[in-house]
């Protein structure tokens, strides 16, 4: 299982993980984050791409189980 | 074991009995490749070699951090990725020949290094003024942690700074400098700041700037640097007059670092032009399996150019290009390139960009808030969307980046007829911007 949170106060919007998982980061109309926080495991390579792309490293993933 | 055998795909796989892997450049790329080797299951020899004496750091926040951050010394900004994986370690020692025949390098201090296979991430410099290309006391560029160092010791009270170049790196110092209240100048070949962008961006920005109280000098060149009787920087000579200055900040762009490469074979132009995979090309066109190039020194294909090759030297790319050589190395399987993306920061503005604007010879702005200072800005060639530009509106990037991946996906951006004859397809990056050595 794959679990994600975010640092929103580390978070500056430079959209990389929004650009790498378009299904689990969006932003809203307000210009905050938002994500899925337990994506499904298809998600699992975008999701790493996206928090290895975030350039303040406010992405943690947790993958746990099988 | 083998020693080494090359994969279905054509690439030296490196075995774990052999030298292994050596990348040349520690910094964000070739930490990024190293990291990727390891996480996709690499165990043999890892050895990085690089230039400055410190552990690795992140470059970005130079320029943006540079009078704010509480200290700044050796140990700022430093990349975590180093404690990632096992590797061995060469700081302060540079890169000074390739035998990519024989596989080896040499070293700035007489060494040789034998290598089963080499990434070469030695990354770029910035250029320097034309017509003083020794930079004479006071005149600096800003790419390492060191030179940041010494901007910010120059800095004292009451001096003057001139920053030469209204790009990125030029205005994100002019934004970072009036905010820690120093007396600040920009001197700019262009009308505007981030003139590749257009009119309606560089106009925001060159209005932040004065808001800022930064005084802009707009379309100067530079002609020359005075000094004063101890033979520091006075000022400097412009088309349009003299411009006082204590300290000067050149900020014109890069040159990809790849003289030490000059006799190795690869393809230089200047960058090291390697194929969608990452290797370096030799004179034949054929691509060296056990030389690959990423990050800023790199000249990739990318299917937003068709035939020709595009340098990117941002952060994203760097980090892309790393970790996708480290794969290929690693497992035979490559990643395909995404698209090109990169951020800067000006004034507390979010300007945030993807695609390739400097394809474009349209632009539309789709939204514009002066009141909350938010741009969007969408660029064309011909109908196909190449690129588009945000401030403070990095949300409505999502949307325009499956647009404009999907246009350029069909290839139709490369067919459209441009009235522009001097459009062509090899393009150069937003942080070396069409702009000549005067800036």
């Amino acid at each position: 299982m794959l679990t994600i949170t975010v640092d929103l106060n580390t978070c500056d919007n430079h959209g990389q993980c929004v650009f790498a998982a378009p299904d689990v980061f969006a932003f809203n109309d307000d210009e905050e984050l938002t994500f899925v926080a337990r994506p499904a495991a298809e998600y699992r390579d975008a999701v790493l791409a996206g928090a290895g792309a975030c350039p303040v490293k406010a992405i943690t993933v947790v993958q746990s189980g099988a | 074991m083998t020693r080494w055998s090359v994969d279905a795909l054509g690439t030296a796989s490196p075995s774990s009995s052999g030298p292994g892997v050596v990348i040349v450049g520690a910094s964000l790329s070739g930490l990024r490749a190293a990291r990727s080797l390891r996480e996709h299951g690499y165990h043999g020899p890892l050895r990085l070699i690089g230039d400055e004496a410190d552990r690795p750091y992140d470059r970005p926040p130079l320029s943006k951090k540079v009078f704010s951050a509480p200290v700044l010394d050796d140990t700022s900004f430093e990349l975590a990725d180093h404690q990632a994986f096992p590797a061995t370690w060469q700081l302060g020692v540079a890169a000074v020949r390739l035998d990519a025949q024989e596989r080896h390098l040499t070293l700035s201090d007489g060494s040789v290094v034998d290598f089963e296979t080499v990434v070469i991430a030695t990354g770029a410099r910035p250029r320097r003024l034309d017509t003083d290309p020794s930079m004479p006391e006071g005149v600096l560029t800003l790419r390492t942690r060191s030179d940041a160092v010494r901007l910010r010791s120059l800095m004292a009270p009451k001096r003057r700074l001139v920053i030469v170049g209204g790009g990125f790196i030029g205005s994100e110092l002019a934004s970072a400098a009036a905010e820690a209240g120093h007396d600040t100048t920009l001197v700019m070949r262009d009308a505007h700041a981030l003139a590749p962008y257009g009119e309606a961006v560089g106009s925001l920005v060159s209005a932040m700037h004065h808001d800022a109280g930064v005084r802009v000098h707009s379309n100067r060149h530079v002609t020359g640097v005075t000094r004063g009787p101890s033979g520091t920087v006075s000022g400097l000579r412009t088309s349009r007059g003299w411009v006082p200055a204590d300290v000067v900040v050149v900020a014109i762009g890069a040159t990809p670092n790849t003289e030490w490469l000059a006799e190795s074979g690869l393809v230089l132009d200047p960058g090291i032009r390697v194929d969608a995979q990452g290797r370096a090309l030799g004179h034949d066109g054929r691509h060296l399996p056990h030389v690959l190039a990423v990050g800023d020194v790199a000249s990739r294909p990318h299917p937003l150019v068709g035939d020709g090759s595009v340098s990117l030297p941002h952060w994203s790319n760097a980090v892309e290009t790393g970790t996708a050589a480290g794969r290929l190395l690693a497992t035979g399987r490559w990643s395909a390139a995404s698209l090109p993306s990169f951020w800067s920061d000006i004034h507390g503005a979010r300007i945030r960009s993807i695609g390739l604007p400097q394809l474009a010879h349209t632009h539309t702005v789709t939204e514009r808030d002066p009141d909350k200072r938010r741009l969007v800005v969408e660029y064309r060639r011909g109908h196909s969307l190449v690129g588009a530009l945000t401030v403070n509106r990095t949300s409505r990037l999502a949307a325009l980046h499956q647009l404009v991946d999907h246009d350029l996906t069909t290839g139709q951006h490369l067919h459209e007829e441009i009235p522009d004859a001097h459009a062509g397809p090899t393009v150069h990056s937003p942080h070396r911007p069409h702009q000549g050595p005067e800036g």
